[in-house]
């Protein structure tokens, strides 16, 4: 029942990222949810799982583009093997736990992206180091806002 | 993973079928809603355009000022496409807001309509993009923001020709153009006009491009590059004309009424400014 009710949670996470990334437009004012499903499904799954995870939804993103499919697909997966393979080390279920894992784990997975797809920012470095973070920091708060709601709907195990 | 680095390196054939499936299936209802969503916008926007010229054309009247200018410019902002004639198609323009889809946008005419890989998109500013990919019913374009984005290009009096590829700023609200291989000798003054030079086959000639801002670069002895703003936002457009399979080589300077003359430019004045 737990896993079925986190599967949901993740399905409306990609939900609404497409529905506000592509359905109202909002751009990259909307926060990244894919890298926020992909990063808190890797928290409970399996390494291939999150992998295969990070690949469907790296592809679906992709598929909205012109160019190949693999770029986000392999930032997404690399992502969720991290994500995974930080339980080894990485204890913690709190939300202040996830806020800063959300974090690190967003941001790694921008600089990820920018390293599978190079040269397309004017100044790549100091975008990683300026404007990512930032941009990382707000979509950690709207995945831990996210998630505690999902607690609060779902209850506190779940 | 292996799966993803297979479609990353795979022929493009795989990705773009691939792609067309998933935005036929999966992907489908959220670009619906993008439509219905921009439509909603376009209506509004609409409407307030009509008010504002509604306002604009009870306030010319009521100070008795000249009409000739205002009616060509409410000319310009309405009739653009009635002036093009048939082969450019008036459609909607839609921006996916997904990194992958940074610098493309979707629009609302395809393969059956006569648009071709190539097709020119432009509003009643100037340029805006090319069409990359045709489907049946519809087409996904780069705007000029998009790193490979070229187009041949000149000055409005001929004088200077050049390629214009776009400059990437520290934020996208800087990006710019920058025309590049103008003749060393060439002296192109902030404010004047850019269009298209019609050189290919691929954008019609005499479309407004931009203007000059300053001289971006000189190599020694061989040629100079120009710092273009360009005449049109991609992220302000709603509506865009198409040109459509037999739209190349034609010369639309007409439309535009493209002339030598140059357009002020408030922060440049003197001499021409030289950027680092």
């Amino acid at each position: 029942m737990r896993a079925y009710a986190f599967g949901l949670f993740l399905f409306t996470l990609v939900l609404l990222h497409f529905l506000l990334h592509v359905g109202l437009g909002l751009g990259d004012s909307a926060p990244d949810l894919l890298a926020v499903a992909v990063l808190l499904a890797a928290r409970r799954t399996t390494l291939p799982a999150s992998a295969l995870l990070g690949v469907v939804l790296g592809v679906l993103d992709d598929a909205l583009g012109i160019g190949p499919l693999g770029p986000r697909s392999i930032a997404l997966a690399i992502t969720g093997v991290l994500g995974t393979w930080s339980r080894g080390f990485v204890e913690g279920d709190g939300l202040l736990f996830f806020l800063a894992y959300l974090f690190v784990g967003i941001w790694a997975s921008d600089i990820l992206l920018s390293v599978v797809t190079p040269g397309t920012a004017a100044s790549p470095l100091l975008s990683l180091v300026t404007l990512t973070p930032l941009v990382s920091c707000w979509t950690a708060l709207w995945g831990v806002a996210l998630l505690a709601l999902f607690r609060r709907v779902a209850g506190p195990d779940a | 993973m292996l799966i993803a680095f297979v479609l990353l390196l795979g022929p493009t054939e795989w990705s773009r079928n691939l792609r067309q499936v998933l935005r036929n299936t999966a992907l489908r209802p959220f670009v619906g809603i993008r439509e219905w969503v921009a439509t909603r916008k376009s209506d509004r926007e609409d409407l307030r355009i009509v008010r504002a010229q509604r306002d604009s054309l009870a306030a010319v009247v009521a100070a008795q000022a000249v009409l000739r200018e205002e009616n060509a410019r409410l000319r310009a902002l309405l009739s653009l496409a009635t002036r093009a004639g048939p082969q450019f198609r008036a459609t909607q323009m839609l921006s996916l807001g997904t990194d992958a889809a940074e610098g493309t946008f979707l629009l609302g005419l395809g393969a059956s309509q006569g648009v071709v890989v190539g097709s020119p998109v432009f509003t009643v500013g100037g340029l805006v993009g090319v069409v990359r990919e045709v489907h049946r019913n519809s087409a996904q374009a780069i705007d000029w923001t998009h790193p490979e984005f070229r187009v041949s290009a000149m000055t409005a009096d001929g004088q200077v020709y050049g390629i214009v590829e776009p400059r990437r700023g520290s934020f996208r609200e800087e990006d710019l153009l920058i025309m590049t291989g103008a003749p060393f000798h060439s002296d192109v003054q902030p404010g004047t006009r850019i269009v298209t030079s019609g050189r290919g086959t691929v954008f019609p000639r005499g479309v407004p491009v931009g203007d000059v801002v300053s001289i971006q670069d000189a190599d020694t002895g061989w040629r100079k590059s120009y710092l273009v703003r360009p005449a049109v936002r991609p992220e302000s457009a709603l509506q865009v004309l198409v040109g459509l399979s037999t739209s190349g080589g034609a010369d639309l300077s007409g439309l535009w009424e493209v002339s030598a003359t140059r357009t002020p430019v408030p922060a440049a004045s003197g001499p021409l400014p030289r950027t680092p």
